[in-house]
Formats: C-alpha cells, sequence, structure tokens
C-alpha cells in the first residue's frame, strides 16, 4: 500500500467547484487581472534596473569627450586615456575617431552622439561625412573577420552596413550622396575603389587602384594617391570624374628626386596637394585646375600641414614666426592667403574646412594631450 | 503539522500560480526579444556574445541559436509550471524574468542610442 506523502492530519477535502455564473466569471477575470498587474511589477523592477544600469554605464562612458566652449567656437578633448585620430567636417557636424569609437558632435549644442564601436580591440578608421551622410571603416582585431564600412545618416539618426571589406582597406570617403571605398579585388585579389549612391543604391567601379595611400572625393571627382610597380618611381595621382568618366594621372613630384606626398585634397574641380623634395628647401602646397591643366604653388613652407579646402577655399597650417602654428586660407579664385587662426602651443597635425567652419586638431607634449578646435571663418 | 517538503518549500495558492503563469509568460517573449536584440547588436558589431554558449550557436547559424534559446527557456519555463505549487518556483520564475527585463531592458536603450 502506497504511503502518504504527507504526514500529520489529512487535508480537508476540496470544496466542490461552484457553478459558472456571471459573478464567478467576472471574479475570475479580476483574479487573472491582478496577477497580471502582479507579474508586471516585476517587469517593472528588473526595467528599473536595466535603465539604471544603462544610465550608470552612459555616466562613466570612455568615449565622451570634454566639449567646452571658446571664443571662436568650441575645443573638443578626448578622456580616459584615449586618442584622438582622424576627424571630418560637415553639415555643421563634426565627425571624429578615437580608438575603436566613432564619435558625431554636433558644434553648435557640443553634445556628442556615439556612432559606431569596433568589436573588442578593433579599430575604426578616420570618418568621411557630406551634408547627409558619414562613412567610415571597421576593422577587427583579427583578419579572420571582414572589415565594415558603414554609413549614418545623420537627419534620420540611421546607422547602415555598407560594404564588407576583405584585407587592407584605406578610410572610405563620401560627397553628397556618392560613398568611395576600396576593396579587394576578387581572384587576384588586386585592390579596387567602389562606389555606391547612398540613396539610390546603385554601385558603380572604378577600377584598380594599385592600394590607395589615401581616397578623397568631391561632387564627381574622386581621387586617389597610389605607388607605381616601380618603387622608385614617384606615386601618382588618380583624379575621375564620375561624371563622363575622363582620367587625369598626375606624378606629384618630379621623377628623379626623392619626394614624399604629405596629402590631397580637392577644391572644387583643383587638385590640391602637399609634397616634400629633396630638390626644394621648404615643403609646397600646388593646385592643378583639372579643366585648365596649369599647376600654380599656392603655398610654400618648412613643416607644413597638408590642406583641406572646400569649395575655392583651400586651408592648411605652417609654423608662425612667433614660434606658434598658424592656420591659413586662400581662395583659388583669387586674393591673397588669409589668416584664419594662430595655435601657441602643440603641433597641428591636420586641418578640415566645411561651408563657413575651419578646425584643427593639435597633439599636445603629452601623449594623449590631444584636442580638435573649431572656429568660424572671418 | 507540515510535512518536510512543505516546510521546505511553502505552497503556491491558486493567485500565485496565476501570478507564476503569467511571469512564465513574460519570460518566454522576453527571451525572444533578447535573441533579437543581442542579433541586432552582433550584427550592428558594437556587441560580442560574453556567453560562451550562445557565442558557439551564434557562430554555428540562426537556426541552432533560435532553437537552444527558444527551446531551453521553453524546457525551463515548463519545468518551473510542473513545480507550481510550490512557492521557490514562482520567486525563481521572478527572478529569472527581473533580470531578463534587465537585460532586455539595457539593450534595448544600447540599440535606440544609436
Amino acid at each position: 500500500m502506497a504511503e502518504p506523502l504527507t504526514g500529520g492530519a489529512a487535508s480537508p477535502a476540496p470544496a466542490p467547484p461552484a457553478p459558472l455564473t456571471r459573478g464567478g466569471a467576472a471574479e475570475c477575470l479580476h483574479a487573472w487581472s491582478r496577477a497580471l498587474l502582479v507579474s508586471g511589477l516585476v517587469l517593472l523592477a528588473g526595467a528599473v534596473l536595466g535603465v539604471a544600469g544603462f544610465v550608470f554605464e552612459q555616466s562613466r562612458a570612455t568615449w565622451r569627450p570634454q566639449v567646452a566652449a571658446t571664443s571662436a567656437g568650441w575645443r573638443i578633448a578626448t578622456s580616459h586615456g584615449l586618442q584622438l585620430g582622424g576627424s571630418a567636417l560637415g553639415a555643421d557636424h563634426l565627425a571624429w575617431e578615437a580608438g575603436p569609437f566613432t564619435l558625431l558632435t554636433d558644434p553648435g549644442s557640443g553634445k556628442s552622439r556615439l556612432l559606431g564601436a569596433a568589436a573588442t580591440a578593433g579599430s575604426a578608421s578616420a570618418p568621411s561625412m557630406s551634408d547627409r551622410f558619414v562613412v567610415w571603416l571597421e576593422a577587427p582585431a583579427s583578419g579572420s573577420r571582414d572589415a565594415v564600412v558603414w554609413v549614418y545618416e545623420i537627419s534620420r539618426g540611421r546607422r547602415t552596413r555598407l560594404e564588407d571589406v576583405q584585407g587592407i582597406s584605406q578610410s572610405p570617403a563620401v560627397s553628397g550622396t556618392t560613398a568611395v571605398w576600396e576593396a579587394a579585388g576578387g581572384g587576384a585579389g588586386s585592390p579596387q575603389i567602389h562606389g555606391a549612391d547612398l540613396v539610390t543604391g546603385r554601385r558603380f567601379s572604378l577600377g584598380e587602384s594599385g592600394g590607395a595611400s589615401v581616397l578623397i572625393i568631391s561632387g564627381t571627382l574622386v581621387a586617389w594617391a597610389a605607388g607605381r610597380p616601380d618603387p622608385a618611381a614617384p606615386l601618382v595621382i588618380t583624379v575621375v570624374d564620375l561624371a563622363d568618366g575622363r582620367r587625369w594621372s598626375i606624378a606629384p613630384y618630379p621623377e628623379g628626386q626623392e619626394g614624399s606626398l604629405l596629402g590631397i585634397a580637392l577644391a572644387g574641380r583643383t587638385l590640391v596637394w602637399a609634397r616634400a623634395t629633396s630638390a626644394a628647401q621648404a615643403d609646397q602646397i600646388l593646385a592643378y585646375d583639372l579643366d585648365r591643366p596649369a599647376v600654380r604653388v599656392i603655398a610654400q613652407a618648412i613643416d607644413l600641414v597638408p590642406p583641406a579646402a572646400d569649395g575655392d577655399l583651400v586651408v592648411w597650417a605652417q609654423p608662425s614666426a612667433e614660434g606658434g602654428t598658424q592656420v591659413i586660407g586662400v581662395r583659388l579664385s583669387g586674393g591673397d592667403p588669409f589668416p584664419i587662426a594662430s595655435v601657441p602651443g602643440g603641433s597641428v597635425r591636420s586641418v578640415l574646412v566645411s561651408a563657413k567652419t575651419v578646425a584643427w586638431h593639435v597633439a599636445g607634449a603629452l601623449l594623449f594631450d590631444t584636442y580638435l578646435q573649431t572656429a568660424r571663418l572671418p | 503539522m507540515a510535512s518536510w517538503t512543505t516546510r521546505r518549500s511553502p505552497r503556491l495558492g491558486h493567485f500565485g500560480q496565476l501570478v507564476l503563469l503569467w511571469v512564465l509568460v513574460e519570460l518566454w517573449i522576453l527571451n525572444i526579444a533578447d535573441l533579437l536584440l543581442t542579433r541586432y547588436s552582433l550584427w550592428l558589431g558594437f556587441a560580442k556574445e560574453s556567453n560562451g554558449v550562445m557565442d558557439y550557436f551564434f557562430r554555428s547559424g540562426t537556426v541552432p541559436t533560435v532553437a537552444f534559446k527558444i527551446g531551453i527557456v521553453t524546457v525551463g519555463a515548463l519545468l518551473l509550471w510542473r513545480l507550481r505549487h510550490y512557492r521557490t518556483a514562482l520567486f525563481a520564475a521572478a527572478l529569472l524574468t527581473g533580470v531578463f527585463t534587465a537585460a532586455v531592458a539595457y539593450q534595448a536603450l544600447w540599440v535606440l542610442s544609436f
């Protein structure tokens, strides 16, 4: 005979089920509702915990920059030992990279938004931006996974994956609604320049890049610099007009001279580049009008900081006689170079320009003492 | 005199069982939300699955991941429902659901903040 599971006094016999009446059904529904309400309290407690954790984490986020107003604009510095990397200006916003993070800062309000965080130990490229889009490359820590070209649409606040890129790739670039990037080709794996219209989704290829060291786009013009098969030969800058397919190949310095290309920019339909050659005592910035093939030197100084351009305005930085660095601009349509800002300490690494805003990236004496400063054009 | 079992885990009344049922339903739905948000965060590239078992399934593919994640929580929920007469079952379910809610709320805010 089976042993009873419980000892002691026998439990009372269960009450016979009450006949289902309207009152009984209402009571049953009431019990279910109350039970739902009580279970909702569990959800509420959990949600409060989750929100608190998120807020706590955000308050201690390492990516959040220190933004301070200056008399002419903003000064943006990183914290927690993050080093400020490449940056871009556009649409009254500043996109920048610090370690694995890609951020967008509104200089009007000083508020920043995290656009991307490369996976653990990964890295992000310098971003490029137009009035509508920011593009950048996130590379994984190991070569076993592809790097990813990301697009962020500023007005919609929407981030989308544009392309998975194999091998080493340069920072992608964007102008208007057109993005270009470098990717290893199929089969032989020779790198190629690819592009896409970010609104229509139309894709195109500009052919082999030769391993671009820098890639830029402005309007319908795409330019990149790459080495030649002969390592002794100077780099070549290739410019392609997406509108009609025309191509230009420009040697940034004469063959037979030792030299280096410091940077390139597109000012309207003028290619601008900075070079250092063994023949010249100082670095030079040159401008080449693609429609009226003619080269002219627009700046010459020791330790020139590579130029940035927007429309017909070219901006660069050079050491000043007083010991600091001078940020200078010139309009290619005419006029003399004019001073934009004076940077008393540290060394200027790069300059940016978009519409009426100029920015410069300063590296101080200490390793992580880097900041970006913006100013409105005079 | 109360039995050994009853003293170890007090009995749950009818109302408590109703609460347990709702909590288990919520747990099951939250599990799906957690799966979707994790999958989306991994795809976005800013998250890394720190649970080794789930990381293995995420690498194996979508179908094994969905089958494992839904399957294990369904089995767990059914087990807790089987033990619905005990107050401990309600406590365990509430704890699990609370933790899942916190994780889902945190992930949802992360995704929204991007």
